[in-house]
């Protein structure tokens, strides 16, 4: 046995938590919506050697998934093989299971229950596992994708950050009132002394490098920008990992050599800096199956804006939902670093327009990505699979969900 | 020494310093109450035991390929098949829903970003 307490609700996630990724800052404000909500719960994480495997918070407990396994696959396989015996332990006193991944969801909503289901999709593992394993076997692949479908057939509801990936599950089957649309946040982040180290005048990428993110045609648009011999770019990558390296690598092959910055892992506390003193904040994202047809929710982007720095961005129906071209910042067609260098060089040049488009960002961040607006819908969502709720309305698509707020009913009883 | 060795919070893990009960009979790090494990007679602390549980049981390789069998893999091929989700058939009862020549597509490729910055999925949405 490993549970210490009964709990009403889960939040599964096969994602080490917590780290300094997107997926992170997701978990931390989504998790406790739903514990709020059903006074705590269970959070089901990825661990590693030094994340305490078991932990009680308050009415939260936390289980990491702690054994290293290496292979992906087999360890996606163990993590949920382990969660389906916490579900055996925990399996009776729950009433809503929220899950980030079919490596969760599979387990979740394979056996017999009497829980409501929430699939929450940021992505598809079928569309990005080969973009990090390109040789992957199209058989398992398929393997993948029929799990995934059988994870949206089976969940209740389905809640999504991206219209575009709404669109995207829609086209794929997924019905359409089964879809809510919660967006992504991002807080106000206050002015900042600019970091002692900084260069007077920089562009700044952040976050992870994996292939999509396009940071090659942001290295390729710079390089294009020697003529302006003070200007600097700074990027702030998650981890210096593979891609990472691969990064640094095409930034010493076109010379870029001093220019660059790199800074590896940065804490919130010393990334804020660097951002909020940034000229314009560049998220150079590539035209992939991944970007364009499942749809994304850049946290950079929405970040951004909350520090009041303009965005340049790839034009791709997800950026669109964050930034409109001409008013937050710029929209550039995604893979041509002739455009992208342009852009910025004639933005450097409009010191007028650059602070007009900073105050439009903090205003757009205010009114439509506050992070209580995402968490407020989220609630909608739990709210609206009690049973009470169940049986006086059906479920609407996204953000006209009715506030229904509902007195304590019986268990969910699942088909 | 000082108070409890194990990390509570929940964004942000520091050490709990809660008032000593004991130690931890696997690792030696002094625990409290609240970070000794019940089930284990209050003799690991929280951290060993689930480590413990979580290790694949006997006559398990290491990944808990039997229990995967039994409680899960069987179970999910099962009704992916059955309702038209497997997209091939994957062999007998004690199959996986996925075999040997599915992980063998993991296991080469170097390290990518979504492993050393996740230590898993890293489907996030940046
Ligand atoms: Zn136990
Ligand atoms: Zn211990
Ligand atoms: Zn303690």
């Amino acid at each position: 046995m490993t549970l210490l307490r009964r709990p009403r609700a889960l939040y599964a996630a096969f994602d080490r938590f917590p780290t300094r990724k997107g997926a992170s800052t997701h978990i931390a404000r989504f998790a406790p919506a739903l514990f709020t909500e059903y006074d705590g719960g269970l959070l089901y994480v990825l661990g590693d050697e030094r994340l305490p495997a078991h932990q009680v918070e308050g009415d939260v407990e936390i289980v990491r998934y702690s054994v290293p396994v290496e292979n992906f696959l087999e360890r996606a396989v163990a993590f949920g093989a382990h969660l389906s015996r916490l579900l055996d332990e925990a399996g009776d006193t729950l009433e809503v299971a929220h899950f980030r991944d079919p490596w969760s969801g599979v387990p979740i909503l394979e056996r017999e229950r009497r829980y409501a289901t929430v699939f929450e999709v940021n992505a598809l593992p079928s569309v990005e596992l080969p973009y990090t394993y390109p040789a992957i076997a199209p058989r398992t692949l398929e393997k993948v994708r029929a799990s995934e479908r059988f994870c949206l057939d089976a969940a209740d509801r389905v809640v999504t950050p991206s219209r575009t990936t709404r669109d995207f599950l829609v086209s794929e089957g997924v019905p359409a009132a089964k879809v809510a649309v919660v967006p992504n946040g991002a807080d106000p982040v206050p002015t900042r002394p600019r970091p002692f180290e900084a260069p007077d005048a920089y562009l700044i990428y952040f976050g992870a490098l994996q292939p999509w993110q396009g940071v090659d045609t942001l290295l390729r648009a710079f390089a294009r920008l020697a003529d302006l011999s003070e200007l600097r770019l700074v990027v702030c990558g998650s981890a210096r990992s593979r891609p990472a390296r691969a990064a640094e690598k095409l930034a010493e092959k076109l010379g870029l050599g001093e220019r660059v910055l790199w800074r590896w892992e940065l804490p919130t506390t010393e990334l804020e800096p660097w951002l909020a003193n940034a000229l314009l904040s560049v998220a150079p994202l590539r035209a992939t199956e991944r970007n364009v047809v499942q749809g994304c929710a850049p946290l950079k982007v929405l970040e951004s804006l909350a520090a009041g720095v303009p965005v340049v961005a790839s034009d791709l129906p997800p950026v669109r939902e964050i930034v409109t071209d001409g008013v937050e910042g710029r929209l550039v067609p995604p893979d041509r670093p002739a455009d992208l260098a342009r852009t910025i060089r004639l933005l450097l040049h409009l010191p007028e327009e650059r602070e007009r488009m900073a105050e439009a960002a903090r205003a757009r961040a205010a009114r439509d990505f506050g992070w209580d607006r995402s968490v407020a819908l989220l609630k909608d969502v739990y709210r609206a699979l009690r049973p009470s709720a169940a049986a006086s309305s059906a479920p609407r698509p996204t953000e006209e969900e009715p506030d229904v707020r509902s007195a304590e009913g019986p268990k969910v009883a699942v088909a | 020494m000082s108070g409890c060795e194990c990390k509570g919070g929940f964004f942000t893990l520091r050490d709990c310093d809660g008032a000593p009960a004991g130690a931890c009979s696997e690792c030696g790090r002094t625990a409290c109450t609240r970070h000794l494990s019940p089930a284990s007679g209050f003799t690991q602390c929280l951290d060993c035991h689930a480590r413990a549980e979580q290790q694949p049981r006997e006559g398990q390789n290491a990944t808990g390929e039997e229990a995967l069998d039994d409680e899960w893999t069987y179970g999910a091929r099962h009704r992916f098949y059955t309702a038209g989700y497997a997209p091939l058939y994957t062999g007998s009862r004690h199959s996986h829903y996925y075999d040997g020549y599915d992980t063998r597509s993991f296991d080469d490729e170097g390290v990518p970003e979504a492993e050393t910055d996740e230590g898993g999925a890293g489907f996030g949405d940046s």
